[in-house]
């Protein structure tokens, strides 16, 4: 009970001195120039789709296993004086549902599968450095954009890489923010934090999906003390995909959202078409990619309820069956035509 | 569908027989689950992914905790949630995932049953006064954070944390490991907030904006509990050593915000 009424004691304290640290707010100009792909890819998809007759189908080549990941992001790691970092002891402390777990002093490090996708996050640092709010070091998007690719470049380099004809772009960023009220009830969002998502792109097509992206989460010292990645290699199996033309995918949409889901009327939120990766965790063996539209809609079905659904419908003339990717199987696949 | 039914039925009350064998280990949390795939009539629109979702945080949480129930949204769901029968189920866990539609306007939240016409609503709920009381409240439903301070009337039993999104919850592949992601981090030690948000950012992030939300008695002592409270793994910041606010003491909303600007 003393245990008990001493950390209530030290909570209280910390509760007042923290928000007395929190002078200042942190203001992020923007730059969505540095951020449009995903805007011009929406547009692009709207009226053409993938934009091209044909692609070259390829394969996730499978990660070297995950204790052969651990070993490499904690070696690579090990004398790093930044928020990431494995110096130190540190502590494989299970292995559940085909994830291995290890830890190390205020971090963790998560391995996937068959050791394509990490993830490593130091949330101590960022929550002292939260504590310590008032550097604000990062100020426009740009700057988020270039820290965190330095990053990939120069911390990642070796596991990130990028094969002919391939190139990251900036995908996504995220903001932080507590939310502040004052005593007249006045609203201020205050940012605490960024994360910035990059996506693969091959000859030219994005990969959608949760495949092929990186997310590095930065601090508001501009520090990176989190990333994840599902990051595997391609390989080209010599085979080609010809795509349908935009009024053949439009009819395919219409009939998904019809005949399968059973909407009366959509409304599109984002229609977002590229080569197709659902991810480490969410792929049949052999993992192919190919070609896909994946659709952000809300629709109504005829009692005017309404559901949000994001779901890649595949656009090749020939669908390559992966049994975990349901809209891409015989027995949805009949409902296309 | 019946079948699908039955089986979560089932697992329900074999959950809650287990429990009688069951000795909680030292930090074992108990652990509810509330899955609502199909509705009667379908009177709301059959969401595909749930079964995986759901499935996904219960194998993940239970690496730790116990399941004392995992069930659908008919029988006695709306009012295991609602006041004044929610000590007969909800208010046995510590931790609750509640993953169905949902709807919102200034005055609540609403939870839709399974049964036509049926929600439980925020208006309706007091949670973390009786029983265990539960402590932490996660939703994967649409609008869940549209007006966070819908969730005062809940928290206000001593509800510890509410966890959401604004507008819309996708029902996609890419989110069928949501709550997977959460308990996962939640069980490393992360701070809840920061579970949360990590759950939704998989790198194809839908839905765009989510929410996690405290109650205290000043401003400050709202913000200390989001930006702190955490699952285990913790000295000082586990949930459980953040004393409960109730009533006068639950007056101010600590809420944080995860947005996706691009």
């Amino acid at each position: 009970m003393r245990i008990n009424r001493n950390i209530n004691v030290a909570l209280r304290r910390l509760s007042v001195v923290v928000p007395l640290l929190a002078i200042c707010f942190c203001v992020l100009e923007a730059d969505a120039q540095v951020f449009d792909t995903r805007k011009n890819l929406g547009e692009i998809s709207f009226g053409e789709g993938i934009g091209r007759r044909a692609i070259d189908i390829l394969e996730r080549r499978p990660g070297a296993g995950k204790r052969e990941a651990m070993d490499t992001i904690v070696s690579k790691f090990t004398d790093s004086n930044d928020a990431v970092t494995t110096r130190g002891e540190i502590e494989e402390t299970r292995q559940s549902r085909n994830k291995l777990f290890v830890r190390g002093k205020g971090w963790n490090l998560i391995v996937e599968d068959d050791g394509t996708h990490v993830t490593y996050a130091n949330e101590n640092y960022h929550i002292n450095a939260k504590e310590a709010y008032g550097e604000c070091l990062v100020n426009d998007e740009s700057q988020l954009e270039s820290i965190a690719r330095n990053f990939i470049l120069t911390n990642l380099d070796g596991i990130i890489e990028l094969g002919e004809n391939e190139r990251i772009v900036p995908f996504g960023l995220q903001v932080e923010q507590l939310r502040v009220r004052d005593d007249d009830g006045i609203i201020s969002d205050k940012n605490l934090g960024y994360a910035v998502t990059f996506t693969r792109v091959i000859d030219d097509i994005i990969v959608v999906g949760k495949g092929s992206k990186i997310t590095v989460y930065l601090s508001t010292d501009g520090s990176p003390y989190a990333f994840e990645y599902d990051w595997p290699e391609y390989y080209a199996i010599g085979e080609s995909q010809e795509v349908l033309g935009i009024t053949k995918v439009w009819e395919r949409v219409d009939r998904y959202t019809e005949n399968i889901l059973g909407l009366a009327s959509v409304s599109f939120e984002k229609f977002e078409c590229g080569y197709y990766d659902g991810g480490s965790d969410d792929m049949s063996d052999p993992q192919i990619i190919q070609s896909a539209c994946y659709l952000f809609i809300n629709g109504s079905d005829e009692y005017r309820y309404t559901l949000a659904i994001a779901h890649p419908i595949p656009v090749g003339s020939n669908v390559y069956n992966d049994e975990r990717w349901s809209q891409s199987t015989p027995e949805v696949l009949m409902f296309y035509e | 569908m019946s079948n699908a039914r039955s089986i979560l039925v089932i697992l329900s009350v074999v959950s809650i027989l287990s429990f009688a064998a069951y000795v909680p280990g030292v930090g074992a949390y108990e652990v509810g689950i509330y899955g609502g795939k199909y509705f009667q009539y379908t009177w709301q629109p059959t969401i595909l992914s749930e079964y995986d979702r759901c499935d996904k945080f219960w194998h993940a949480i239970d690496d730790y905790d116990h399941i004392y129930f995992y069930t659908d949204l008919s029988g006695g769901a709306k009012s295991w949630i609602e006041d004044t029968n929610d000590q007969s189920m909800t208010e046995k866990v510590d931790i609750v995932w509640i993953s169905t539609h949902g709807i919102a306007n200034t005055n609540y939240f609403k939870l839709a049953m399974y049964y036509q016409y049926t929600w439980a609503s925020t208006w309706d709920m007091r949670l973390g006064d009786e029983q265990l009381g539960t402590s932490i409240w996660g939703n994967y439903a649409c609008h869940s954070m549209d007006y966070p301070d819908n969730w005062f009337t809940p928290l206000k039993g001593g509800l510890r944390i509410v966890t959401g999104v604004e507008d819309h919850a996708y029902d996609a592949p890419g989110t069928k490991n949501i709550g997977e992601r959460w308990a996962d981090l939640m069980n490393l030690g992360y701070t809840i907030a920061w579970s949360w948000q990590y759950a939704f950012t998989n790198g194809y992030s839908v839905p765009e904006k989510v929410v996690i939300v405290t109650c205290g008695a000043t401003q400050s002592d709202a913000d200390f509990r989001v930006t702190h409270m955490r699952y285990r793994n913790s000295t000082f910041y586990k949930f459980t050593n953040f004393p409960r606010k109730r009533d006068g003491d639950c007056v101010k909303m600590g809420e944080l915000r995860y947005t996706q600007l691009y």
